[in-house]
């Protein structure tokens, strides 16, 4: 190691610790037990969260075995044996399918029913009489837990793991935290949780970070630029020097992470064909496409392979007020070919920990809410709205990944005639934070009234 | 006092089928009203639909003519004690009688007299430079290019004010500041309601709305309305966004009654061939026949700011669930539905709130709590301006407080917050908006009114939804989609949000930085690579040739040309001395070889960030 990327270092890890260890971490660094809370604590390394934008009409997907007024599309001819949730027969098409992609041996999502569990009611307040179905304060829930909530759910992580990660830093590594490339409200902090917002990426790519000053700059520019700053460090009053300070610092440390943003691995539309992880960056832009969602999903795989514990993204758009009966099929093909697209390049990915992603890694779809026709197929535009009913309530969520241990099953139930709850209704909070604790997240200071649950996991 | 539409109707004693016959013919009377107000086909250039077309087109509310933009500042009082380290300024008979004489205009400055001058103390002297960069990024949301900066140091500073917020950018600015505080989103609000806010927005901060008339109106419009779906997170985003506090629960739950007839549907809208939420009225505290139910108005009505009914009687508009879409209410209707807002608008604190709002944006600290003198005086200033929240932006900027150095202390530190000037960090949009122009580089933009553009484009496209994002802020590309070259950049550091969730950002991280050093390196171009970056002679001064020689004359010719063009001022010595030293190293160098990089360490500093 030259003596400049020494400095680098030290620096790197001066301004690592502010942005992975709360402020007064003492000096010398005792890691505290996280308490399990479920069987799966610490199973999963890897979390892909998906939200279906805009409200998901889950009926028509993951618990479509009810009256046609919920589900006018109607059930799959066929799902994989031991799959007992509703298939629906949106999810069985795969008109996306090339010969390509058959010979390779992805199959539709019938066909992997069975390694997928679905809670058909997740619910955003069980206590409430109603559902919560407005964008604004229902997407607020999905992203934070609440109305109003401070936290994003993807900070909690990242403040949930912060020893682990810290841990990690004092051993030399460099770990990515959790990331959201889709809306940054799953990146909220503020106080405490400030320094663990999860960064936010837009666009599917790294290359907007892939600039290295020290590679691409003459020393005489390079001097020219660090001198700068330090010019106005030394100028400005000295309540506002830590402000440039950090900028300064930041600066610094994106030499550090300069090298994972650079990597080859991290472009991943360079249709390059060396494999990483087992699979090449062209092989995954070949079964995913390359469209926003694909883009975002092969690039949270990357951010796996470094060490991120979980990527965030939004797909499709399903807020279908109107002409939902002739474009949501359509839109089941880019969904569709996501999840059979992960089921099936997951078991093919080798993890540096040994085995596959799949046995490491965990896949969950969610939305801000349900959809409802108020009592018909569709609403008088061919859509569907969202109201406070329960098919707007019940967020039917599936979860797919070695860690699940109730692949096939459906945790609950609901009536077909009414949506009424037949079996457990989970909270979304407890939800979310059954999944950290997957992670081996410290859970203990977010959701106390949501315990976590374990049906997942046995 | 009691807001009930349709009190003639119930006066007039009508059996039950009359008084519908009568609504009828009030209804039709509505309906043809609604029409003759509006277009009868959507307009895209001017899809604006809602209560803010009903206000502001009349006079202005002042001449916009404001008091105090050029107060002769006095120097500190002579036989003041100067004060002890950490305590606060007391202001006794002599200094308050100072402060009397000195015939000061500007509110702030009358405010932080009797804890500035009169305390002993002076404000740091600013270099022109640096207020120029200061009120051309807080006023017209961008750096100034080095001849707006030439005609701006030097001249008195009520006059430099008054024209940058006669600027149409001094609008825009702030109807992007109302976007990300009321959370335009268009999946979650009509579209046309959106637009419409933006056009009151446009009215307030052209003097054509007073703050209190502004405030009853956001009080009842659909984007405030439609965002929430429980009349008690209505009440709750209206106290904070008002008053600056959470309502009591008490307040929560009485305030809420207020807007209690308000519900969330959806509207087809013909031309968009699009279903649009939008607010509507359920009719409630009414009995079958639609007259006021005694027994329940009570749960319309509102005592925490005296007893205040808000009751609408249905009629014909509504329909079989007993409701009525928005877009049908009249303007009487509008008028009685804005209680709340006028209610808030009664209050102090409504007022303070905003001198308090006014204060933070410029100075970046709550300088009305540390000095309540300056919340006061501004409140009675806005009030002679008859609410014209101009008058309040022309005080601030034009003020000691603002107008001061943010540069370190030459001597001991500072006792008070208020004795050394803002230093910010600049938003998003500012930062990229001034590179761009800067440089002329090539990216496009943000819309506020619309930030989910994509929904429109999506499935069966109708002409009238092209044409709106065509005539939008937003650029499609020849396929006819959106390009959000300018959007994926500025999300990433935390501006143009799509106010889902939570949204616009400020933050100093790895990944900002990393994103701005890449985004100048793209602009910029230091390695020279092939057809990239912005062109060459955007960095070099005017003729010269970008394969030059360069030497230190060179250097520092281009230094220069930089310097003014970036930072609006000479180089000092030391970045002259440091660029020449750099000419010697870059030996065999080009123009362009020396101008690129050294773009880059201008436009990636911290001058550039922090303002």
């Amino acid at each position: 190691m030259s003596e400049s990327s020494k400095v680098n270092r030290r620096t790197f890890m001066k301004v690592a610790a502010a942005a992975t260890a709360a402020v007064g971490l003492p000096h010398i660094w005792v890691p505290r037990r996280v308490a399990a809370q479920t069987a799966g604590h610490g199973t999963i390394k890897h979390l892909l969260y998906v939200r279906l934008s805009g409200g998901f009409r889950f009926t028509t997907a993951f618990n479509a075995d009810v009256a046609t007024e919920y589900n006018p599309f109607g059930l799959a001819s066929s799902r994989a044996e031991g799959a007992e949730w509703g298939v629906s027969a949106l999810l069985e098409r795969d008109g996306w399918r090339s010969e390509e992609l058959r010979a390779l041996g992805v199959q539709t999502v019938p066909e992997i029913a069975d390694d997928i569990a679905v809670i058909p009611c997740v619910d955003h307040e069980p206590l409430s009489a109603y559902a919560d179905g407005n964008h604004g304060t229902g997407l607020e829930r999905y992203l934070t837990g609440y109305v109003g909530g401070s936290t994003g759910l993807f900070t909690m992580i990242n403040y949930g793991l912060r020893e682990r990660s810290a841990a990690a830093l004092a051993d030399g590594q460099t770990l990515l935290p959790a990331f959201v490339l889709g809306n940054s409200g799953m990146a909220l902090g503020a106080g405490p949780y400030a320094a663990y917002r999860a960064p936010v990426l837009s666009g599917g790519s790294f290359d907007r970070f892939g600039f290295e000053a020290t590679a691409a700059l003459p020393d005489w520019a390079q001097e020219m630029a660090e001198a700068r700053d330090l010019r106005v460090q030394g100028r400005v009053h000295p309540q506002f020097q830590d402000a440039i300070e950090a900028y300064r610092l930041t600066r610094e440390s994106t030499r550090a992470y300069a090298e994972i943003f650079n990597s080859d691995a991290l472009k991943i539309g360079n249709n390059g064909d060396e494999a990483i992880d087992g699979i090449s960056n062209a092989e995954l832009e070949a079964v995913f496409g390359d469209n926003g969602a694909a883009r975002n999903v092969r690039l949270a795989l990357r951010l796996f392979h470094f060490g991120s514990p979980a990527v965030y993204l939004d797909q499709g758009g399903y807020d279908l007020h109107s002409g939902e009966e002739g474009s949501l099929p359509g839109r089941f093909d880019a969904l569709n070919r996501l999840i059979a697209g992960l089921h099936h390049v997951l078991k093919r990915m080798t993890h540096p920990a040994g085995g596959s992603y799949w046995d490491h890694t965990v896949v969950a779809f969610g939305s801000e809410f349900g959809r409802t026709a108020r009592g018909d197929r569709f609403n008088s535009a061919r859509g569907s709205d969202h109201g406070g009913d329960l098919a707007t309530r019940w967020m039917s969520m599936p979860f797919m990944g070695g860690p699940i241990k109730a692949r096939g099953r459906s945790l609950g139930s609901t009536r077909s005639a009414d949506l009424k709850a037949e079996g457990e209704v989970y909270s979304y909070r407890a939800t979310f934070k059954t999944l950290m604790d997957g992670l081996g997240a410290d859970t203990s200071e977010f959701f106390p009234g949501d315990e976590p649950f374990n049906g997942l996991f046995v | 006092m009691s807001w009930r539409v349709g009190d003639k109707r119930r006066e007039g004693g009508a059996s039950a089928p009359g008084r519908w016959g009568a609504a009828l013919l009030g209804a039709t009377a509505l309906v043809a009203a609604a029409c003759a107000g509006e277009p009868a086909e959507f307009n895209p250039e001017r899809p604006a639909r809602g209560p803010g077309q009903l206000v502001g087109n009349g006079e202005p509310v002042s001449d916009g003519f404001f008091a105090g933009g050029d107060d002769a500042l006095p120097s500190p009082r002579a036989d003041a004690t100067p004060p002890e380290a950490g305590e606060l300024p007391v202001c006794g008979a002599a200094c308050q009688a100072f402060c009397d004489q000195q015939g000061l205009e500007n509110p702030v400055n009358q405010g932080l007299c009797r804890s500035l001058w009169g305390a002993g103390v002076a404000p740091r002297p600013i270099d022109g430079v640096e207020a120029c960069r200061r009120l051309h990024v807080d006023l017209l949301g961008r750096f100034p290019t080095a001849a707006e900066v030439g005609r701006c140091v030097g001249r008195p500073w009520g006059e430099v004010a008054r024209e940058l917020m006669a600027d149409e950018a001094f609008v825009l600015v702030n109807q992007r500041r109302w976007a990300d505080k009321l959370l335009y989103n268009n999946q979650a609000v009509s579209l046309e309601r959106i637009y419409d806010m933006d056009d009151l927005v446009g009215k307030l901060y052209a003097g054509r709305v007073a703050y209190d008339q502004f405030a009853a109106v956001v009080s009842a419009h659909p984007v405030l309305t439609r965002r929430f779906s429980t009349s008690g997170d209505r009440a709750e985003f209206l106290f904070n966004l008002f008053l600056g506090r959470p309502p009591l629960g008490s307040e929560r739950s009485d305030f809420g009654r207020l807007y209690a007839l308000w519900s969330n549907g959806y509207y087809d809208h013909p031309a968009l061939g699009m279903r649009l939420p939008d607010a509507v009225i359920a009719y409630r505290c009414v009995d079958e026949a639609g007259a006021i139910d005694p027994a329940r108005k009570g749960e319309c009505t509102s005592v925490t700011f005296g007893y205040h009914e808000l009751i609408l009687e249905p009629d014909l508009r509504a329909d079989a669930d007993g409701q009525m879409w928005s877009g049908a209410l009249s303007a009487e209707e509008w008028g009685a539905l804005q209680l709340p807002g006028r209610l808030l608008a009664q209050q102090p604190r409504f007022w303070e709130a905003l001198a308090d709002d006014v204060l933070e944006l410029y100075l970046g600290y709550d300088l009305g709590t540390q000095v309540p003198e300056v919340r006061d005086a501004l409140v009675r200033y806005v009030l002679a301006y008859n609410g014209d929240v101009r008058a309040l932006h022309f005080a601030v900027v034009t003020s000691a407080a603002y107008l001061q150095s943010a540069a370190a202390p030459d001597g001991a530190a500072d006792a008070w917050r208020w004795t050394y000037g803002p230093l910010k960090q600049v938003e998003v949009e500012p930062w990229l908006d001034s590179i761009k122009a800067m440089t002329g580089y090539d990216l496009t933009q943000c819309d506020h009114r619309l930030p989910q553009p994509g929904d429109l484009l999506s499935g069966d496209v109708s002409l009238a939804a092209l044409a709106l994002v065509t005539l939008s802020r937003w650029e499609l590309t020849e396929e006819s989609r959106v390009r959000t070259d300018y959007r994926d950049l500025a999300r990433g550091l935390g501006g143009c949000p799509a106010n889902e969730v939570g949204e616009r950002f400020k933050t100093v991280s790895i990944l900002t930085t990393a994103t701005q050093t890449n985004f100048v390196a793209q602009v910029c171009n230091p390695g020279l690579e092939p057809n990239a970056g912005a062109d060459a002679a955007t960095l070099l001064p005017e003729g010269m040739n970008p394969a030059t020689a360069v030497d230190e004359e060179v250097a520092e010719a281009i230094l220069r040309f930089q310097s003014g063009a970036f930072l609006g001022r000479e180089p000092e010595g030391d970045e002259v001395a440091r660029a020449r030293e750099a000419a010697s190293r870059c030996a065999l160098c080009r123009a362009e070889e020396f101008a690129r990089p050294t773009c880059y360490a201008i436009l990636s500093s911290a001058e550039m960030l922090f303002y």
